[in-house]
């Protein structure tokens, strides 16, 4: 009987060998016959054959790209096999692991069973390889489709987090598993800064609506200094001399509203545009004296005058015309705290590498509840003096000194006016002694004097 | 009068070396000797076994000029373009 059983086994052999022979050669005379340029024939039932050397070619190339999406891919990726023994990885694991092992931990490669890894990890106290393990068992089981987790990998010199996926090999049969760890630090920090940055857009949302709130109080009463005109005009009740405070009142506001734009848009300038400033050697003399020209219509209609310092060929850095308006804010709200013929005394002192100027008054004070916040812009609605609304003035000379290293600061004169000191950086003095005015430690008032070299026309 | 548009069918298999040589070979000559005279439907009989039965192919790449008539078949990568043009019919260069 056994030997029956052989004899048939060795027939079934023989054929066997018989076959793959005849098939061999029927490729080689396939080949020979369509030089190599053939790669499939069908039979007289259309089922498609690929000769030997296409079925090798077919399988390199999927191969080649294969490995193509899995090299292109950021992650770090490995099969696993149902044991959970490494199978393949992509390019960027087998970097990974290469940088590991000179680093001196153990490798991960191709051939090394991942769970016992894990295993051996979890045994030294590793939280999340305990999870990883237990999540990697669950797809090779099919009793989970996928798993996921985030853990953090913290290196000596940053912090790391990544995203841990496995899903299956194939759907339907447990042949094993796709490890992929995916660097997601980035996105990690941005999610942990992005309540930050809400409560931050919360901030200038609030700070813009109050913004608009402070420049809409500001419009109201010029506005409705031109309303009043307005209305009198089109009643025409106005008689001739009615007529030329109507006129005054009409340029008042119209000024004060372009100033109050022109304050607006440079304060918005400065806040978004800082680094665009530049700055020049300006002569203090020349920028203080435009300034006073500026104001003097307006201390004129107070009856407050100017004491000057005397004439000085003293350089600050800085831009002039924004100097200028830095000053005018300040002597505009210095006259603002001036009670009726008193005067407004400017004043300036050189130290070794800074030049001080000072703006004293001798009427109003500042509530001690307003001081803090003189220079900021939302303050302006608290801060009435009996002399009238301070406007964006002393935040726009503020913010404008600070682009150029200098500052200012205000302090109550003993129960009687205010000061106002101005630090300013010395420049060098080299091509920038122009316009330099010629003053007398003298009293000032009225226009005629105050036309000075270098001054443009008062806009504000 | 309007000029005769050509017409081939490609039968390859997948991507493979021969399968990519002649749909290389046969846009080339498509592009030198039938600009916008031309148009090639490709068969991958990996996906499309039953076509190339229907039309008796057997072997690829095998390339089926359609029209104009007569059908011709050639088998092959299309490396040697004289014998191409000879079964295509554009061995006269006014074609």
């Amino acid at each position: 009987m056994k030997r029956k059983q052989s004899k048939s086994s060795n027939n079934a052999n023989t054929e066997l060998l018989a076959l793959v022979g005849t098939l061999r050669k029927v490729g080689q005379r396939l080949e020979k016959l369509t030089a190599g340029q053939v790669e499939t024939v069908a039979d007289s039932d259309g089922r498609t054959l690929l000769l030997s050397g296409t079925q090798e070619q077919l399988k390199q190339s999927q191969n080649a790209k294969q490995a193509a999406i899995l090299n292109a891919l950021p992650a770090h990726i490995a099969l696993l096999d149902a044991k959970g023994i490494i199978i393949s990885v992509n390019e960027v694991w087998r970097r990974f692991d290469t940088a590991n092992v000179l680093q001196g931990n153990p490798a991960y490669d191709v051939g090394r069973n991942y769970l016992e890894a894990c295993d051996d990890a979890c045994a030294g106290g590793s939280s999340i390889a305990a999870q990883v393990a237990e999540g990697i068992r669950s797809v090779l089981s099919r009793l989970k489709r996928s798993f996921a987790t985030e853990y953090q990998c913290d290196t000596p010199t940053e912090n790391r987090w990544c995203l841990l996926t496995v899903t299956p090999l194939a759907e339907n049969r447990p042949t094993g598993a796709v490890l992929m760890h995916l660097n997601i630090t980035e996105q990690k920090q941005v999610a942990l800064e992005l309540p930050e940055a809400n409560e931050r857009m919360t901030i200038l949302d609030r700070a813009k609506a109050e913004f608009l709130d402070v420049i809409s109080h500001e419009f109201r009463t010029p506005l409705c200094g031109l309303f009043t005109v307005g209305d009198l005009i089109i009643e025409g009740i106005a008689s001739p001399e009615e007529n030329v405070e109507l006129k005054g009142m009409f340029q008042r506001s119209r000024r004060r509203i372009l100033s109050i734009l022109d304050d607006a848009l440079l304060l918005t300038r400065i806040d978004v545009t800082r680094d665009q400033f530049g700055s020049a050697p300006v002569s203090l003399s020349t920028a203080l004296s435009c300034a006073i020209e500026r104001t003097t219509e307006f201390a004129d209609s107070r009856h407050v005058t100017f004491v000057m310092p005397s004439a000085n060929q003293d350089i600050v850095v800085g831009d002039k015309d924004l100097l200028v308006l830095a000053f005018h804010a300040l002597l505009d709200t210095a006259v603002k705290f001036s009670k009726e013929g008193e005067t407004v005394r400017v004043a300036h002192e050189v130290a070794a590498d800074s030049l001080r100027v000072t703006i004293e008054t001798h009427g109003w004070t500042i509530s001690p509840s307003a001081m803090p916040k003189f220079f900021d812009i939302f303050s302006v609605g608290e801060i009435l003096t009996p002399g009238g609304d301070l406007g964006l003035g002393p935040p726009v000379a503020y913010r404008i000194l600070s682009l150029f290293g200098a500052s200012v600061s205000v302090a109550n004169r003993n129960s009687c006016g205010i000061r106002l000191t101005i630090s300013l950086r010395k420049a060098a003095p080299s091509g920038a002694g122009t316009g330099l005015l010629n003053w007398e430690n003298t009293r000032v008032a009225g226009k005629a004097q105050m036309l000075q070299p270098g001054c443009r026309g008062s806009g504000a | 009068m309007r000029a005769t548009i050509f017409k081939f069918r490609l039968y390859i298999a997948g991507d493979t070396h021969n399968s990519m040589l002649a749909i290389a070979n046969l846009s080339a000559l498509c592009e030198a000797r039938l600009p916008k005279r031309h148009k090639i439907e490709v068969v991958d009989v990996l996906r499309e076994p039953k076509r190339a039965l229907a039309e008796g192919i057997f072997l690829t790449p095998t390339l089926v000029k359609l029209a104009p008539s007569p059908v011709q078949k050639i088998v092959g990568t299309l490396q040697e373009l004289g014998r191409v043009l000879e079964v295509v019919g554009l061995r006269d260069p006014i074609v």
